[in-house]
């Protein structure tokens, strides 16, 4: 039983807001759903989008198995996708991310697994097309 | 401590340690300046050197009252990391040293201290036996006495696990031992403050903890059976203070801070006892009127040590939204990459689980709404946390928990 990891200011913002925490669901015109990671591996993400006619993400929602860092990515891509088109969030990486919430290297592992299921939700949207 | 969010900081990690009692902090004030006693208890035929060595003494007593002990077995230390290498290496090398015999049994859910120090007698030609703990943590007596061989030079058992709060049935195991030539190393670091201990049960070495009896930190004590006497190896070398088996200069007022909370601890130890678990049964039912909570320790318990596995969450983001309540978490978590606890997983508990494990442990100044204050957040936080996860979706949605996480865990969770 040891110490805690130091979180910085905008990991914990996301953390308390939890933007777009909850149940993806059917939501608009069309909708993707993705997931990525295993119990097993320590973080597990699914995200769910819906977009309209146009491509444009409308809405972004997630359920995760993950630490602090992978919840406050969740948060902040349901924060930043939206209004985006599904080929610019698509290009998206792990590394922005860890930009934005000011998380070390060592944190990516679990960025690249909402990264996997972000795109994986955006193809399963494309596949309604 | 610094205060989360503007919500009242709680402590519930007496086991990790506890604060200094004030009246065990103001005997050590009088041990440090010019008009206290200051002198080297060494330093025999003057005032000073003589007022030390008699508060050294007076200490001395105080701790061995603790376990019934002879004061002429208790050897200070720095703490029971030191008791325990002292014990466990100093008995089993100088019985190899001797020919005597180079077998050590232990368990896998001890103190790393005691693993630690096998580890390295394992690396200088020892053999050791760890038992396995059953699902509850517990290790059955039988299994000690099955482990026995002629060659068997040291038995090494913790009183309480400080991470379950499992009991080990000291006395019971004292007395099977007694016909054999084994020696009997007790870690009662967890137990002292609690527990009623008597070294006359036939425990030869007992390792003790000031810090976590409201002592002060870097001190603790090891007795060593005095009669007949008990011969280890020193692990230091110096001057002939305390037998010759732990040289260097003694520092007296971290003693009298450890004699004083023992003297303490003697005169409330029922009372703590049953005042803490009757609080401690309380956070336990409260817990466990939440859905999804897995006690991990499901034998008789010390009653200050409650730990529990959340399903459904995160270890280190639960423990996130429970900032500002002094737990310990089951993980080493300051890396991307968790470990789950060696008890745990010695006890069966799926890393999953093992890592959304939490150490609830209560002291002398927890009360009542203190317990209560702490179910109220960790039921709003597990809610908010659940709400987020994809474990909690799916066992919501009729998954078993073994699949959930994998191995024995649907037969730890119960």
């Amino acid at each position: 039983m040891t110490g805690r990891a130091a979180w910085s200011a905008e990991v914990r913002r996301h953390f308390r807001l939890a933007r777009g925490a909850g149940e993806p669901g059917p939501g608009g015109q069309r909708f993707g759903h993705g997931a990525a990671g295993a119990v097993s591996w320590g973080t597990q993400v699914r995200i769910g989008v819906t977009l309209d006619q146009a491509g444009h993400i409308v809405d972004l929602s997630w359920r995760c198995y993950g630490c602090p860092a992978t919840q406050a990515a969740c948060s902040w891509l349901a924060a930043t996708v939206p209004r985006m088109h599904r080929e610019q969030a698509a290009a998206v990486t792990a590394t922005a991310m860890a930009e934005a919430l000011a998380l070390p290297a060592e944190r990516l592992g679990p960025l690249i697994v909402v990264e996997d299921a972000l795109r994986d939700a955006l193809q399963s949207a494309g596949m309604n097309d | 401590m610094k205060p989360s969010a503007g919500r009242r900081p709680i402590y519930m990690d007496h086991a990790a340690t506890t604060p200094v009692d004030p009246l065990a902090a103001q005997a050590m004030a009088g041990c440090l300046t010019a008009d206290g006693v200051f002198g080297n208890p060494a330093s025999a035929g003057h005032a000073w050197g003589d007022a030390a060595a008699f508060r050294v003494d007076s200490a001395r007593r105080q701790v061995a009252a603790l376990a019934n002990a002879d004061p002429a077995g208790v050897i200070w230390t720095s703490g029971a990391t030191e008791s325990i290498n002292l014990a466990v290496l100093g008995v089993v090398r100088f019985a190899m040293a001797r020919g005597r015999g180079r077998h050590v049994i232990t368990a896998r859910t001890e103190h790393s201290a005691t693993l630690a120090a096998c580890a390295q007698l394992e690396r200088e030609g020892a053999r050791v036996t760890y038992l396995v703990p059953g699902t509850d943590g517990a290790i059955p007596v039988q299994a000690v006495l099955d482990a026995l061989r002629d060659d068997t030079v040291l038995v090494s058992l913790m009183h309480v696990n400080n991470e379950t709060g499992v009991l080990h049935p000291v006395r019971e195991t004292a007395a099977h031992l007694a016909e054999h030539p084994a020696v009997f190393h007790v870690d009662a670091a967890q137990s002292a403050a609690f527990l009623s201990l008597d070294v006359g049960w036939g425990v030869d070495l007992l390792s003790l903890s000031s810090h976590k009896f409201y002592g002060p930190k870097g001190v603790g004590a090891l007795y060593v059976r005095h009669r007949p006497r008990l011969r280890l190896q020193p692990l230091m070398f110096g001057g002939d203070q305390e037998q010759g088996m732990r040289p260097g200069t003694l520092a007296v007022h971290q003693l009298v801070g450890m004699g004083e909370a023992a003297a303490l601890v003697l005169q409330r130890r029922d009372a703590d006892r049953w005042r803490l678990d009757g609080l401690t049964r309380r956070l336990e039912q409260g817990l466990l009127d939440l859905e999804g909570v897995v006690i991990n320790g499901r034998a008789e318990r010390a009653p200050h040590i409650l730990n529990v596995s959340f399903i459904g969450v995160h270890g280190e983001s639960l423990a996130l939204a429970l900032e500002g309540i002094g737990l310990s978490l089951g993980s080493a978590c300051t890396s991307a990459s968790a470990t789950a606890s060696h008890v745990l997983r010695a006890m069966g508990v799926a890393d999953g689980l093992a890592l959304a494990s939490f150490r609830f442990s209560l002291g002398r100044w927890t009360r009542e709404e203190d317990v209560d204050e702490v179910l109220a957040r960790v039921a709003t936080a597990l809610a908010e946390q659940r709400r987020r996860t994809t474990v909690w979706a799916d066992y919501r949605s009729g998954t078993p928990v073994a699949d959930l996480y994998g191995t024995d865990a649907g037969e730890a969770a119960g």
